[in-house]
């Protein structure tokens, strides 16, 4: 039986196979590639740059508007500028 | 002031860095800014992340610090948490000065001091001066390094009662015996949106205390101008530039900024262009200036009044103008004259829908694929609503990861009926908690995830689940296969 999630580095427990009866399957994946989960690779990369401060701003951060067009059509080109998180 | 003249460059965000390596000769500094290189892992703890000061190290250009989480232009006093983490990297990138805004981002209400999310103006009256003249002293009093402030964006209309911008900054930095950080976008945003004219903020200023100069590209919305850091300058800013930076006498560098997600429009060639056009600006320094005024910049259509026609003159205090103003931006009902004159300002209008947007995008930075399952499960509006709902509740963060976590505990309060959406939630607050204090956790599952987190990494949702009893365990190993021990733990 194989999990394979990512190339990066996400793995079944090689014990998972004998804990399979009655027990949870356990898959070990380190954080940082769990937090990468991603298709779309924004333009922020660094771990910090997403779970600190953002960077100096006084206008539209786009990073809400970048995620819903994404959603909408994951396989398109991202647009960015213009449309508000308050737009319809 | 003796500081070394360091040259033309860029505010650092990490994926610029193939242009650093590839034009290395654009480059001659880059400016950092320091929180963004930090996690808050509990409060009153930060530490810096030594990997990437380690590869900001290894660049061989200047590097200088340009804060964003302490504003000095309130009545607060910045932040002492902060203020060791300054020391290590001003220390550790032998940075010749320090910047910050001449904003505020604190307001007290009934519950005590909260974050207003966004940088904003300060009380622009001689009481307004002295306050922010003592914020400043106090933080240059902490620091190894000569500081400077930066002058600010304003979304307000002009008040009858206030200094004019200028005269506001110039008496400030005199008090202070401060540097000046001259961001030539946000005034010419000020002027376009109605307030003061760059040639008379200009005339206001005392030049020879500009140590540095900002210059941006911009984008309108609502009438308005923005300050959005979202690509080129305007062909009239540079214009602007050329005519100002000879009348500089001891800048020393000259900075492009670009918020770093808007690099997926641009492209690295529009930076590269935006670093060649500020070297062509730099080459102006020390000629002599040219006479004449300054290029305009048209003002807006809706933005043709000069001053609020209701305002009264009366004396609102910097501590009741920071108060009223961070509670209306923070959708909250403050009382009395000064509420209800900011209340009908269009201005405030634009800033709660810019702190709107900065909320939403620190919320979906850290829960990504939780805020995926919502828009596709519940729809774009539903979520929205959601945030809304939330932030009626809780006041901004300075951390993405604090933002993150308080909508999480929203979420989980709401009990919303979505197959399997709060697994994923717990899976995605299990990422952030390992990556912030290195402990591994486990994630239960009842259907096989990886399915369900492939959907959603790709933006859809799973075509089927398949139940089962899963669980995954996040460790702390990033995929270097490095521990965060290489966080650099700062004492405070």
């Amino acid at each position: 039986m194989t999990h394979e999630f990512s190339s990066k580095g996400s793995r079944l427990d090689p014990q998972a196979a004998s804990r399979l009866a009655g027990r949870p399957v356990r898959i070990v994946m380190p954080a940082a590639v769990a937090f990468d989960l991603d298709r779309f690779q924004s333009a922020v990369a660094n771990l910090a740059e997403r779970l600190g401060c953002k960077p100096c701003l006084s206008g539209a951060a786009c990073i809400f508007l970048m995620e819903n067009e994404f959603v909408v059509n994951p396989a398109g080109e991202i647009e960015a500028g213009g449309v508000m998180f308050l737009e319809g | 002031m003796n500081l070394p003249e360091l040259g033309v460059g860029i505010t650092y965000f990490s994926r610029v860095e193939p242009l650093l390596e590839s034009h290395p000769h654009l480059f001659h500094v880059l400016e950092i800014e320091p929180q963004t290189l930090w996690y808050r892992r509990a409060e009153g703890e930060f530490r810096i992340d030594a990997e990437t000061l380690q590869r900001l190290k290894a660049f061989p250009c200047r590097k200088t610090l340009h804060g964003i989480g302490f504003p000095v232009g309130g009545v607060r006093p910045p932040d002492r948490l902060q203020i060791p983490l300054l020391q290590t990297m001003a220390a550790e990138l032998d940075a010749p000065w320090i910047s910050e805004h001449l904003s505020f981002n604190e307001a007290a209400g009934p519950e005590g001091i909260y974050k207003t999310g966004f940088l904003l103006p300060p009380r622009q009256t001689q009481v307004g001066v002295a306050a922010a003249a003592a914020s400043i002293r106090h933080m240059a009093a902490e620091l190894p390094v000569p500081f400077a402030v930066e002058t600010g964006v304003n979304y307000l209309r002009p008040r009858p009662e206030e200094l004019p911008d200028g005269a506001f900054v110039a008496a400030v930095v005199e008090a202070a015996d401060c540097g000046l950080l001259l961001d030539l976008h946000n005034i010419w945003t000020n002027q376009r949106n109605g307030r003061q004219a760059v040639g008379d903020f200009l005339d206001q200023l005392p030049l020879e205390r500009v140590w540095e100069v900002h210059l941006a590209g911009g984008s309108e919305y609502e009438g308005y101008w923005l300050d959005s850091h979202s690509g080129a300058m305007p062909e009239e800013l540079i214009e602007l530039a050329l005519q100002v930076v000879p009348r500089l006498p001891n800048l020393k560098a000259l900075i492009f900024e670009l918020f770093p997600p808007y690099l997926i429009k641009v492209g690295y060639a529009t930076v590269r262009k935006q670093l060649e056009a500020l070297h062509r600006v730099w080459e102006q320094r020390g000629r002599p200036a040219t006479a004449g005024s300054y290029p305009a910049a048209a003002a807006q259509p809706e933005r043709k009044y000069s001053t609020n026609p209701t305002a009264q003159p009366e004396e609102a205090s910097p501590e009741e103008w920071e108060n009223t103003l961070g509670a209306l931006v923070v959708g909250r009902q403050p009382t009395g004259l000064l509420a209800a004159e900011l209340a009908g300002d269009p201005g405030v209008s634009i800033v709660k829908d810019l702190l709107a947007e900065f909320r939403a995008s620190m919320t979906v930075s850290v829960l990504k694929l939780t805020g995926r399952y919502l828009m596709l499960g519940l729809g774009r509006p539903e979520f929205k609503a959601l945030l809304a709902d939330y932030w009626k509740t809780a006041p901004p963060q300075l951390f993405s990861s604090d933002e993150a976590e308080g909508f999480a505990q929203f979420l989980i309060r709401l009990e919303l009926e979505l197959p399997h959406l709060y697994e994923v939630l717990a899976f995605e607050r299990a990422v952030m908690q390992t990556l912030l204090d290195g402990e591994a956790r486990v994630a239960p599952f009842s259907c096989d995830p990886l399915p369900l987190l492939r959907a959603l990494g790709e933006g859809r949702l799973p075509e089927m689940i398949l139940p089962g009893e899963y669980e995954i365990e996040v460790t702390p190993e990033n995929a270097a296969g490095q521990g965060l021990s290489s966080l650099v733990g700062v004492q405070t």
